[in-house]
């Protein structure tokens, strides 16, 4: 019973967010907005910015540890986005809301 | 997969690994030499327990799974199947920077990173095909 509590706790935090990320627009992000941001280096140049998301959820693609995004898929882009200057910025949401949220361009790839 | 013969052979008939097994068995005219088991249970538990003999398994999954239900289960015979993996982008995407992305992704399989990283997580390189 308290398993399943939980769980749906857990689906309304992942509504929580799903609603919170629609309202974001292709203003540019406040940092305040970003879910999870990284830095990719520090050339003192303004970082183009790679928009990535994913359910973090999916162990061993996606998925969180102590706090921390990992995962094969979230280290590959981590490391792609390194290698060409990009900024990755993470947005966690459902893995159902990836391709539409593609398609309307609120991200620009999932994991 | 001759080695299914006798067998009793547990799947989902919702998944694919059932339509995989079923044409096979068509198409070998194995019927009645293979016995399905059309089962939502667990398979892995479901051959743990004996009742059933085998069942098709991820192999990138394989060992997180054993580790975690405890199974006494191995893998056997060869891959019989592999899925494609990719990140997904609009079509207007940026050619330009869709061919950095790719170059960087390629350079990552080829230096090894990749490997290192699927090695870390799943215990097999799958940036080389397993067929």
């Amino acid at each position: 019973m308290k398993k399943k509590l939980l769980f749906v706790l857990f689906l309304l935090a992942i509504m929580v967010i799903g609603i919170g990320c629609s309202a974001t627009t292709d203003q540019p992000l406040k940092d305040d907005e970003r879910v999870i941001t990284e830095e990719t280096g520090n050339t003192g140049e303004e970082k183009k910015v790679l928009r990535i998301g994913t359910p973090g959820q999916h162990y061993p693609w996606n998925f969180f540890e102590a706090g921390q995004l990992k995962g094969a898929d979230i280290e590959t882009i981590q490391e792609i986005t390194r290698r060409i200057g990009y900024e990755a910025k993470f947005d966690i949401m459902a893995f159902e809301a990836l391709y539409g949220s593609i398609d309307t361009n609120r991200i620009d790839t999932g994991a | 997969m001759e080695d299914l013969i006798g067998k009793r052979f547990i799947a989902n008939p919702s998944y694919v690994a059932y339509q995989f097994i079923t044409e096979y068995i068509e198409e070998n005219n194995l019927q009645g030499q293979i016995e399905l088991i059309a089962s939502e249970a667990e398979p892995f538990m479901e051959i743990q327990l004996g009742r059933a003999d085998a069942t098709f398994s991820s192999l990138v999954l394989f060992n997180e799974k054993k580790e975690k239900g405890e199974y006494d289960l191995k893998v056997v015979g060869e891959a019989i199947g592999e899925q494609r993996h990719a990140f997904p982008f609009r079509k207007d995407v940026d050619p330009e920077f869709l061919e950095q992305f790719n170059n960087a992704l390629r350079e990552m399989k080829e230096d090894g990173f990749m490997s290192d990283l699927f090695i870390k997580y799943f215990d097999l390189d799958i940036s080389k095909s397993q067929m």
